[in-house]
């Protein structure tokens, strides 16, 4: 029987879910519904149709109230800033902003023209977003827009906020209704951030939930146990969110931190769609990987080809020449790592050539693994041709430092250890065909059993990584956590 | 309180397959359970459209699985209970194992084989209800089904061999 057969017939054997009551999510849902549509019949301004309806959407856990957000001045300080895509007049903007590692630019001259755009290259920029009306909302002036980018969206048309990577993460992160206003230094770091920016104190209002008002220590110090909480940073003139921090009892994650703003700027505009390449150009994408599959046949540099494992996952932002230059210096530790060839220069899939400084060139095949160009698959296609790798009983490898571990899609990559050092015991073994087989058991960083996949550097005498692999285990058993 | 029975009915009909997907796809029955239940409140407030989709599934399973992996991109620290925490018996240890080999594969592969082979959706079904070409879910999919057969073989520990 065929793995995939045997794995449709073992999902109806997983255990199921425990008992549960339509009729109490049923009650939650039009109540969210209710909630929506008060909204809309009160007058209220569109945006904030959208802002709520993605807050709601958006927010995880139990079901939150959300007042009106004037209601909702606290303490001292009156909240001023105004709701993003609530007014008007102060457009046109253009924002720049990092969201889970990802620039991004979003530029409007109103809610009915404005674009979202994801950085990939060094000046490059591709459309993630534009402006789209939904129609339930068409007839109450814009306001509401499918996501027609690339990102999780629901489908079936259902109501998306303006920007879904702009607004519903800082909307939820701070908690709409549950937010006060705080003086900017209660939140660390944010006049740093606010001036790097160009701008005052007096620019911006910053945002605490109320449970975490008047701490202003890291995050995860100030959210009371068990509890979860957010800070965030607005820009007076616009409303937009410059910054949104949210925390859980030992943790926390900036969702949202802006790098520049521009208003009231006549030469700010929306990117037309039809000028930027978009994701779903696959006939290029096909014609420029036949072009880089032609290349690596030709312009191999060896005649062995190599492969990184299998899937091995790089999540990293930005133009494939990017992405494999990272690498290079991050894991490979070629800190003088740069491009000196690409072919295909599509997101979707590339073939770059890095060169460091005294090292080969090396190769990498890079596929982009989800349709937004949020993670990279990374094939090294040529390594190691001639040099001399030697593999002693009691061979230490050196990891390269400074890299984070990470889950990624399922498959853990292991960049770092705490130490910066990963310990292989080897047994090389010489194969038929002259190459080196590695087996042997790795003393991999804790929690190893988050971990289903490491990379391994192999270096040389002087401690330069010549070779990059990896391992991963299957549930057979594995060799790599103890 | 007919929309109610409605969403009842809804409610049976889906929940318990819904929830077993998520499971294969997040490999968190906790997590699954609750991203089931949101998916089915959202259904909730969307019921006069969700009500009159031919298939509603593709939209269930997608709008859970988002919420499963923003809420666990959000809260990596949440404590979860694994499915390999579950009691099994010995007649499970397969199903187990192949789920253990499964939850390797990147997620949008999960994806592809739940859509297409355990809800029986078509490639350009798939394709469209995960926003990507066509020709990605087939290169997917063989690319699953080599790495299971491969997984499947335990051949190969250590990948990559130099």
């Amino acid at each position: 029987m065929d793995v995939v057969d045997r794995f449709v017939e073992a999902v109806p054997e997983l255990p199921g879910p425990p008992p549960g009551d339509p009729g109490t999510l049923f009650r939650r849902g039009r109540r969210r519904r209710r909630r929506r549509l008060a909204v809309v019949s009160s007058g209220t301004a569109v945006g904030v149709i959208a802002v709520v309806a993605v807050a709601v959407g958006l927010l995880d856990g139990p079901d939150r109230q959300v007042p009106d957000i004037a209601d909702r001045p606290a303490g001292e300080l009156v909240e001023r800033a105004p709701d993003a895509g609530v007014v008007d007049e102060h457009w046109p903007v253009e924002l720049t902003y990092v969201q889970n590692e990802r620039e991004f630019r979003f530029r409007g001259t109103s809610w009915a023209d404005w674009s979202v755009e994801l950085k990939v290259g060094q000046d490059s920029w591709r459309l993630v977003d534009r402006e789209h009306p939904v129609e339930e909302y068409e007839t109450e002036g814009a306001g509401a827009f499918r996501d027609e980018g690339t990102s999780s969206a629901e489908s079936e048309g259902f109501l998306r906020a303006p920007g879904p990577h702009l607004i519903g993460s800082w909307r939820s992160a701070t908690g709409l209704g549950e937010r006060v206003v705080v003086e900017l230094e209660a939140i660390p770091g944010g006049v740093e951030l606010v001036q790097q920016m160009g701008l005052s104190s007096e620019d911006v209002e910053a945002y605490v939930t109320p449970s975490i008002a008047g701490c202003d220590g890291r995050l995860p110090d100030c959210v009371p146990a068990g509890q979860s909480a957010a800070r965030g940073i607005a820009h007076l003139p616009t409303g937009f969110p410059l910054f949104a921090e949210e925390g859980h009892d030992g943790g926390s994650g900036v969702y949202l931190e802006a790098r520049s703003i521009r208003w009231a700027d006549s030469s700010i505009a929306p990117v037309p769609a039809d000028q930027i390449p978009r994701m779903s150009d696959h006939a290029a994408a096909d014609a420029e990987r036949a072009a880089g599959r032609s290349q690596l046949r030709h312009g191999s540099l060896t005649d062995r080809t190599f492969e990184l494992g299998s899937d091995h996952l790089w999540s990293a932002i930005g133009h494939p020449s990017e992405v494999a230059t990272r690498f290079a210096r991050e894991v490979m530790g070629w800190t003088d790592a740069e491009p000196i060839d690409l072919t295909g220069d599509l997101p979707e899939r590339a073939t770059v050539t890095v060169r460091a400084d005294g090292m080969r060139e090396v190769t990498f095949d890079l596929e982009a693994l989800d349709p937004t160009g949020e993670r990279y698959g990374i094939t090294q296609v040529n390594s190691r041709p001639d040099q001399e790798l030697r593999i002693e009983d009691d061979h230490q490898l050196r990891w390269a430092p400074s890299v984070p571990h990470e889950v990624a899609g399922g498959l853990a990559l292991v960049r770092t250890v705490h130490d910066g050092t990963v310990r292989i015991d080897l047994d090389p073994a010489t194969t038929a065909d002259g190459r080196v087989s590695l087996d042997g058991h790795l003393t991999a960083p804790q929690p190893c059993q988050d971990a289903q996949a490491a990379l391994i550097a192999i270096l040389d005498d002087d401690g330069r990584v010549i070779e990059i692999t990896g391992a991963h285990w299957n549930s057979s058993g594995s060799s790599l956590c103890p | 309180m007919q929309d109610e029975a409605g969403f009842a009915v809804f409610y049976e009909r889906h929940r318990s397959w819904l929830h077993r997907a998520v499971t294969a796809t997040t490999g968190d029955p906790q997590l699954a359970a609750e991203a089931a239940d949101e998916a089915l409140v959202r259904a909730a407030e969307r019921w006069e459209q969700v009500s009159t989709m031919s298939r509603p599934e593709g939209w269930l399973y997608r709008v859970a699985v988002n919420w499963a992996t923003s809420w666990r991109r959000k809260w990596s620290r949440r404590p979860t209970l694994p499915i390999e925490a579950l009691e099994r018996s010995d007649s499970d240890q397969h199903v187990y194992e192949l789920m253990d080999e499964v939850r390797r594969l990147p997620l949008l592969q999960r994806q592809m084989l739940v859509l297409r082979f355990v809800l029986g959706y078509s490639v350009s079904e798939t394709a469209e209800a995960l926003g990507i070409a066509e020709g990605t879910v087939k290169s997917g999919v063989h690319r699953a089904r080599q790495q299971l057969r491969r997984d499947r073989d335990g051949t190969e520990v250590l990948d990559g061999r130099g």
